[in-house]
């Protein structure tokens, strides 16, 4: 090994499909060190032949006890994505992310609890991904989540992508993950601002 | 722990229905409710679960991964025992076989064996019924009313590359649709069929646990007929053994019970049995004729001493005087006779006591001869 993003003997530009499987890898790193650290289990899906399933499922491992409670172990679906060429509006309020109208439509069909989509932003700069400190290790940048169900849309016929605005305070955190949990645990929706 | 080894496929094919017939028959209440799902709870776990009120959802899948999960570590079974409690639900009782070849055979059961395990048992239960309604010490017809029980019966799902074959007894008749009491949990219509159940894992406990103390009878008081033991003889195999294991999916014990293991030694023990229990009236010499229509030998590919397993058609010179089959074993020169007969379709004739109820034995043979 030559320490070097996926061990290649060189490092290629950020979008290079080649780099596919590490960005999710390292995204899901991303939410797991989260998770980890709430007591949470984050469990990986297998992708079903109709590829219609969630990618990662979070769930509460420990009861959550509260007179207000219907689940006592919520968990929550997520369907995760990564980008490292994120673009914002004007006013850098939100978040632009281009969605597939199909994934789109997927994560909107009924389900038991809630379907988010969490999207990662990994820096253009490929050794920026992973940063290994002499007293920190760091995975950059941040994590937005997103319930596409409290999404206001129209999408025409034939259209393939569907341009997402994700309030860029919603940023996956302990705290976040905390409040959705709770709310999935009452049996609530998950507005799009907590 | 999840349990990712269950296809998904499988986990889509199971209805809420069963998941909650499962859950009620095992004690679980519902306890809330929402759009989606519903809560149930065991008080004895002090557990809750999730499941789903309709399959349409997304990730119905993974919820009722998430319930095989949780249920399998609380009844530490595996999860694909949780399986198939739920996918057959409506059952009280699951009486499963588990052919244990001593050979280097992994992973499947030939069709004679196989066969002789779903005879078996149909025999077994019929038997181990009518014990329970109109006990004699033997019957010398295999007729009466209660025999069309084993009707119920089925065979169940059996995971591949094991060797168990499961029988599933429905708590709800054919024609009965399911009910419910006030709290919501089917009630099942069933009962004799959990009777039978009792009748027969007791009589195969008490025909097993004297063939170990190397006893030649069975008390009276026992209630086990001749035709019981005599049709438990049909799962000896010589290079195999049997365990018989019932699980009790309503009404279960806090205990799982020990499976009964009939191992080729404790067969030789309950032949014993049989013969001191066999009525006088069996225990006459009679003359067989008919012709060879099936036959096993395994002495070039096992042993040179090993019998043949044979399978005679003839006509009873009973009073029936219909057509039966019966198996036989022969060995050295009877078993070269055996199966030049059957290979030239020649009549045999041989005397020997007929043994057996449903499936018949001719035991004790001498003077076999082909007839020219």
């Amino acid at each position: 090994m030559n320490g070097i993003c996926g061990g290649y003997p060189e490092i290629y530009d950020h979008n290079e499909n080649r780099y596919n499987q590490i960005k999710e890898e390292i995204s899901i790193a991303y939410l797991r060190s989260i998770c980890s650290y709430l007591g949470l289990q984050l469990k990986k899906n297998d992708r079903p032949l109709d590829n219609k399933g969630f990618d990662l499922c979070v769930k509460s491992i420990e009861k959550i006890e509260d007179e207000n409670i219907i689940d006592v172990r919520p968990l929550i679906n997520i369907q995760l994505k990564c980008t490292s060429v994120p673009e914002y509006d004007i006013d850098r309020k939100y978040l632009k992310f281009d969605l597939d109208v199909r994934v789109f439509n997927n994560l909107r069909e009924p389900s038991t609890m809630p379907s988010l989509l969490f999207v990662h932003l990994l820096p253009t700069v490929v050794p920026k991904w992973v940063y290994t400190g002499e007293e920190y290790l760091s995975i950059t940048e941040k994590m937005y989540w997103l319930n596409p169900l409290q999404v206001v849309h129209e999408i025409k016929e034939g259209q393939k992508e569907i341009r997402l605005s994700i309030p860029l305070e919603n940023v996956v955190n302990m705290d976040s993950i905390s409040k959705i949990l709770y709310l999935a645990a009452k049996g609530e929706r998950i507005p799009n601002v907590l | 722990m999840f349990c990712d080894n269950i296809p998904s496929e499988v986990l889509k094919t199971i209805k809420p229905q069963y998941v909650r017939m499962y859950l009620c028959s095992r004690g679980w209440s519902k306890n809330k409710s929402t759009l989606t799902y519903d809560v149930f709870r065991n008080e004895d776990y002090n557990e809750e679960l999730v499941v789903p009120n309709d399959s349409i959802y997304r990730d119905y899948q993974y919820r009722l991964q998430d319930i095989v999960d949780l249920l399998s570590s609380l009844e530490n079974t595996s999860p694909s025992n949780i399986i198939t409690g739920m996918m057959i639900s409506n059952a009280t009782d699951i009486i499963e076989y588990r052919y244990e070849p001593q050979n280097n055979e992994s992973g499947i059961i030939p069709i004679s064996r196989l066969m002789s395990i779903l005879q078996t048992n149909k025999n077994l239960t019929s038997i181990a019924y009518r014990d329970m309604k109109e006990w004699k010490p033997a019957y010398f017809s295999s007729k009466w009313k209660g025999s069309n029980i084993v009707d119920e019966v089925r065979v169940g799902p059996t995971v591949p590359g094991s060797y168990i074959v499961k029988f599933i007894y429905p708590a709800i008749e054919k024609s009965k649709s399911i009910q419910s009491d006030i709290s919501g949990a089917p009630s099942f219509s069933n009962e004799d069929i959990k009777l039978v159940c009792n009748k027969l894992e007791g009589s195969l406990r008490v025909v097993v646990e004297c063939a170990e103390n190397s006893l030649n009878m069975i008390e009276e008081d026992e209630k086990i007929s001749y035709n019981f033991v005599s049709a438990l003889l049909d799962l000896k195999f010589e290079d195999a053994s049997v365990d018989i294991r019932r699980t009790e999916i309503i009404g279960k014990k806090d205990d799982i019970s020990k499976p009964i293991s009939l191992t080729y030694r404790l067969f030789d023990r309950i032949s014993r049995i049989e013969e001191n229990m066999r009525p006088k009236e069996m225990d006459v010499d009679r003359t067989f004729t008919g012709y060879i229509i099936n036959m096993k030998d395994d002495r070039k590919s096992v042993e040179e001493t090993n019998p043949g397993t044979l399978r005679l058609k003839f006509v009873d010179s009973g009073d029936s005087k219909s057509a039966m089959t019966a198996t036989l074993s022969l060995s050295g020169d009877d078993l070269d006779l055996a199966y030049l007969a059957m290979s030239k379709r020649s009549p045999v004739t041989m005397k020997g006591k007929l043994i057996g109820n449903r499936s018949k034995h001719i035991e004790e043979i001498y003077d076999f001869k082909i007839n020219e």
